[in-house]
């Protein structure tokens, strides 16, 4: 029973940490892909704001989580100043099952922002 | 004895391959996300699609370098919708071989391969001046 709780660790706890990298890379992305979406209507009118258009900034980042195509549970929230993405995934385990554990939560968090400028 | 041996070798050689094959499917995995990634955000920040393809190569090379992996074994997929063009989607794809048959300490032995692969969706940027 230890050698599949130790093996376990070793095995799910990899592919855990591998799934997360791959969910904050997709966060990471829709984030950024959200936060390009500046409300022009707000920078032409005078006020040369750089703020975001919340609708199409949040349809924009579900649109690139959508290209991904991963099995997740995403929160996606734009207000004017920035993008939040949210996701969480359960990953079944394969070692660990054999002790009990069927799977493991895995979430990744990213927020972008927009700025002027060069970066 | 005998039967510790024998049961000794039955698991404890089978353990020191899985170890070594681990190690190496997380370093691929690892080399791989870290390479998509990176060549995902530097060929969206390209200024066209001849320079987004060096800066795809390069950023690929770097990763599986930092990995300590001849980034040569790589294979490299990269798309951009239907033009280079300011908010397009640049999609990059890289997989790479890891040897099954392989130890630690002997090291890798020619055999057959399990593919670890990862993806990058990038987006180019709506604003940003281009030539």
């Amino acid at each position: 029973m230890i050698c599949f709780a130790v093996a376990g660790v070793a095995v799910d706890g990899t592919r855990a940490f591998l799934y997360r990298r791959t969910l904050q890379n997709a966060a990471d992305a829709a984030a950024l892909a959200g936060a390009s979406e500046i409300d022009r209507s707000a920078y032409y009118a005078g006020r040369n704001d750089i703020v975001l258009d919340g609708g199409r900034a949040r349809g924009t980042a579900m649109r690139w989580l959508a290209r991904r195509g991963l099995p997740v549970e995403a929160d996606v929230a734009a207000t004017p100043a920035l993008v939040r993405v949210g996701l969480r995934a359960r990953l079944e385990t394969t070692w660990l099952g054999l002790v009990g554990i069927g799977e493991l939560p895995v979430a990744a968090q990213a927020v972008a922002e927009p700025v002027s400028g060069s970066p | 004895m005998i039967e510790t041996v024998l049961l000794g070798l039955i698991l404890i050689v089978p353990l020191i391959w899985a170890l070594g094959v681990l190690g190496a499917l997380q370093r691929g995995a690892l080399a791989a996300t870290a390479a998509a990634r990176e060549a995902g955000l530097d060929a969206a920040r390209a200024t066209d699609a001849a320079s987004a393809d060096r800066a795809v190569v390069a950023a690929v090379a770097t990763a599986f370098r930092n990995q300590g992996l001849d980034p040569k074994e790589a294979r490299v997929r990269w798309t951009v919708g239907s033009r280079f063009a300011r908010g397009a989607a640049v999609e990059v794809e890289v997989r790479w071989p890891v040897t099954v048959l392989q130890a630690p300490l002997l090291g890798e032995v020619s055999g057959p391969s399990v593919w670890v692969e990862a993806r990058h969706v990038a987006r180019v940027d709506l604003y940003r001046s281009r030539p």
